[in-house]
C-alpha cells in the first residue's frame, strides 16, 4: 500500500481528533472514520517506547521501506494498553520535520554551518581543554534534563565528576520536581514515588489536585475513565484553581483560591480525625508525627537561615494543630464550601472506598510545594490508604527520566548514583561503578540553580556547547543537552 | 499546505446541519460521532491564503458553536 506524506499527515490529524474526543467522551465512536488500511502487509509494525513525556507509553511504528509512515498505541503495553495521545501520534511526523537538526552545527563568522559530528566533538573537546587550562576545572559545566536517558546521565556524570573532577553537572529536574523529591524525603525518608499505574484499575475514587490530567496526562486519564465506565460507581473529583477539560469530565469540580489547598488538606485531616476515620491499625504500625520547620522565609531571601527546628510531636499535638483548620474556617480562606470539604473528607475517610490522589506540577511547582506534598500524604497516611491496590498518593511526572537519570544516576551538582558528592563512601562507589582507575572526584558540590549559570552569555540553545568570555563571569564553558533553555528558563 | 484537525461542537440540535455545512465547504472532511453531539473536522488547504479564507467561512457557520483544535501542521 502506498501512503503519501500528505495522506499520512491527514491520518495523524484525524487520529488526534479522535483521541481528544475519546478523552472527553469515553466510549465515543466514529463509524464513518476511514482508517489507513494496513492489511496489504506492506507496513511492518515495530515496537518502541514514546519518549515525549514521563508516562511511558508503548508505541507501534509502521515502517514502509526505509520510512516510518504510521504510528499507534501498543495494545500489549501495560501502561497505555493501546491508547495514544496527540504527542504520540506526532512522534513519527516529527522525524521528518523540516526544522529538525540532523547535522552538527557550528557557528562560523556569526552563522551556524553544518559540520561533521567528529569536527564538532573535537571542537568541544579542544575548547574544554583550553578553558580548564586557563580557568580551572570548575570553569566548565554540563546541563541536562529528565529527557536524558540513563546511559546519557551515566556518561555525563562519569566524564565531569569522575574524569574532569568537577561537580558542575546539573539538570532541569531540580526545578521541575524539587518539591516532589523533598516531599518524598520528608514524608517517607526516601526519594521514590508512591503508587503505580495499576491503582487506576482498582480505585473507587480519584481526586486530582491542581492537575489537568485530561489534557496533560490524557492516556492515564483515559484509564481512569475506563475504570469509571466499567464499574459504574467510580467517582472523579477535580480539585483545582480553574475549570479545565478534567473538570468537565469529572463527577464533581471543586475550585479553590490559589495557595489555599494546604488549608483544605489540613481541614480534610481535621474531619478525618473528628469523625474517627483514622485507620489506627495502620497509623500505630507505620506513622510517626513530626512538626516541620514553618519559618522558611520567602525563597529568595538573602543569607536566609532557619531559626526553628523540626521536632517530634504526638498525635494529640497534631490534633490540636488542626483546630485552626475546621471546614468552616477554611471555607473563608479557600472559597471551598465546608460542605465540599466534608464531602472530600468523607471520600478519603470511608474505609470501603479505595482512593487515589493524583497531582503533578500544580503541587510540585507550588510556592509551598514540599508542604502540600506532605499534607496530601498526611491524608493517605491517616486513613491507611497507601501502597495497597487502588490506594495511593500519586505524584505524576512530566519527563521520561527525571527520577531515573537525574535523581538516581545523580546528574545534579550534589548527587552521585548512590548518595551525595560530600560523602567519601558514595564517591568511592561511583569510582567503582564507573570503572574509574584514578581518583579525581571532589567533595564540594557544584553550584546550583542561578549561580550555575553565572558567567553565561545570552541566547543559549538546546544541545549546544557554549564557551563564553564574559568579564567577571565564573562559568566559562558549558554544554547543554536535552533542553531548550532560552525557552524553558529565559531568565537564567 | 496547512493541515488541521478539530473537535467541532454543533449548536445544540444542529449536528446534521453542521455536518452538511462542513461537507459543503472545500478542503473540509467532517466525520460525525455515532453516539455524541460532536464531529471531527480535518482541513487540508493548499496554501495560507486559502486557509485564512476557510477560517472566515467556518466562523460564519450558524450551525457551529465552537471548534477545538487537536492537530496542526504547516509545511512552511
Amino acid at each position: 500500500m502506498e501512503i503519501s506524506r500528505r495522506q499520512f499527515i491527514k491520518s495523524a490529524a484525524a487520529q488526534s481528533a479522535v483521541t481528544a474526543a475519546a478523552v472527553l467522551f469515553p466510549g465515543i465512536s466514529f463509524g464513518a472514520w476511514k482508517t489507513l488500511d494496513s492489511s496489504s502487509g506492506s507496513i511492518e509494525w515495530k515496537k518502541t517506547p514514546c519518549r515525549f513525556c514521563g508516562t511511558g507509553c508503548g508505541l507501534l511504528v509502521g515502517v514502509s521501506g526505509d520510512r516510518a509512515v504510521a504510528v499507534k498505541g501498543d495494545p500489549n503495553c501495560t501502561v497505555n494498553k493501546g491508547l495514544c495521545c496527540v504527542k504520540g501520534y506526532h512522534s513519527v511526523q516529527i522525524l521528518y520535520g523540516k526544522d529538525r537538526v540532523k547535522e552538527a552545527l557550528v557557528r562560523k563568522n556569526g552563522k551556524l554551518v553544518e559540520v561533521p559530528i567528529q569536527e564538532a566533538l573535537d571542537l568541544i573537546a579542544e575548547k574544554m581543554k583550553e578553558t580548564i587550562k586557563s580557568h580551572g576545572k570548575d570553569a566548565v559545566a554540563i546541563y541536562g534534563s529528565g529527557q536524558w536517558s540513563i546511559a546519557d546521565g551515566y556518561a555525563a556524570s562519569k566524564l565531569f565528576k569522575g574524569c574532569i573532577g568537577t561537580n558542575n553537572v546539573e539538570a532541569n529536574a531540580r526545578l521541575c520536581m524539587a518539591s516532589a523529591v523533598t516531599g518524598f524525603l520528608t514524608s517517607f525518608g526516601l526519594d521514590e514515588p508512591m503508587g503505580c499505574y495499576d491503582d487506576m484499575d482498582h480505585a473507587d475514587v480519584f481526586v486530582t489536585w491542581g492537575n489537568n490530567m485530561a489534557e496533560m496526562h490524557p492516556v492515564l486519564f483515559s484509564r481512569m475513565l475506563a475504570n469509571r465506565k466499567s464499574k459504574g460507581h467510580v467517582k472523579i473529583i477535580d480539585f483545582a484553581t480553574r475549570t479545565t477539560r478534567t473538570s468537565q469530565a469529572a463527577d464533581k469540580s471543586i475550585l479553590f483560591r490559589p495557595q489555599t489547598d494546604l488549608a483544605v488538606a489540613n481541614a480534610i485531616c481535621y474531619e478525618i480525625i473528628r469523625n474517627k476515620w483514622v485507620n489506627w491499625d495502620f497509623v500505630t504500625k507505620h506513622v510517626s508525627f513530626h512538626k516541620g520547620k514553618t519559618n522558611i522565609g520567602y525563597g529568595t531571601e538573602d543569607h536566609f537561615k532557619f531559626q526553628d527546628k523540626a521536632e517530634t510531636v504526638d498525635f494529640e499535638q497534631y490534633k490540636a494543630f488542626l483546630e485552626d483548620y475546621t471546614p468552616e474556617k477554611v471555607e473563608k480562606m479557600s472559597g471551598v464550601s465546608a460542605r465540599d470539604i466534608k464531602y472530600l473528607a468523607a471520600l478519603y475517610g470511608d474505609p470501603d472506598k479505595k482512593v487515589t490522589s493524583f497531582w503533578c506540577m500544580g503541587m510540585n511547582q507550588h510556592t509551598r510545594g514540599t508542604w502540600i506534598n506532605n499534607l496530601v500524604y498526611n491524608i493517605h497516611l491517616l486513613t491507611g490508604k497507601i501502597s495497597t491496590p487502588g490506594n495511593s498518593p500519586f505524584s505524576l511526572t512530566g519527563q521520561p527520566s527525571a527520577c531515573g537519570t537525574v535523581r538516581e544516576v545523580g546528574t545534579l551538582t550534589h548527587k552521585l548514583p548512590h548518595g551525595v558528592v560530600m560523602n567519601e563512601g558514595a564517591r568511592g562507589k561511583h569510582r567503582s561503578q564507573a570503572h574509574l582507575p584514578y581518583r579525581r572526584d571532589v567533595p564540594g558540590p557544584g553550584q546550583r540553580g542561578y549561580p550555575f549559570y553565572v558567567g553565561a552569555g545570552d541566547q543559549p540553545h538546546g544541545h549546544d556547547a557554549q564557551f563564553d568570555q564574559v568579564p567577571g563571569g565564573r562559568r566559562k564553558g558549558r554544554a547543554l543537552h536535552g533542553g531548550v533553555r532560552n525557552i524553558s528558563h529565559p531568565y537564567l | 499546505m496547512p493541515v488541521f484537525s478539530y473537535l467541532a461542537y454543533p449548536v445544540p440540535g444542529s449536528k446534521e446541519e453542521l455536518l452538511n455545512d462542513l461537507t459543503a465547504l472545500d478542503y473540509c472532511e467532517a466525520t460525525p460521532a455515532d453516539n455524541q453531539e460532536i464531529l471531527i473536522l480535518v482541513t487540508d488547504t493548499p496554501d495560507e491564503n486559502k486557509e485564512k479564507e476557510l477560517q472566515k467561512k467556518l466562523k460564519k457557520l450558524k450551525s457551529l458553536e465552537s471548534l477545538g483544535m487537536t492537530f496542526g501542521h504547516t509545511d512552511g
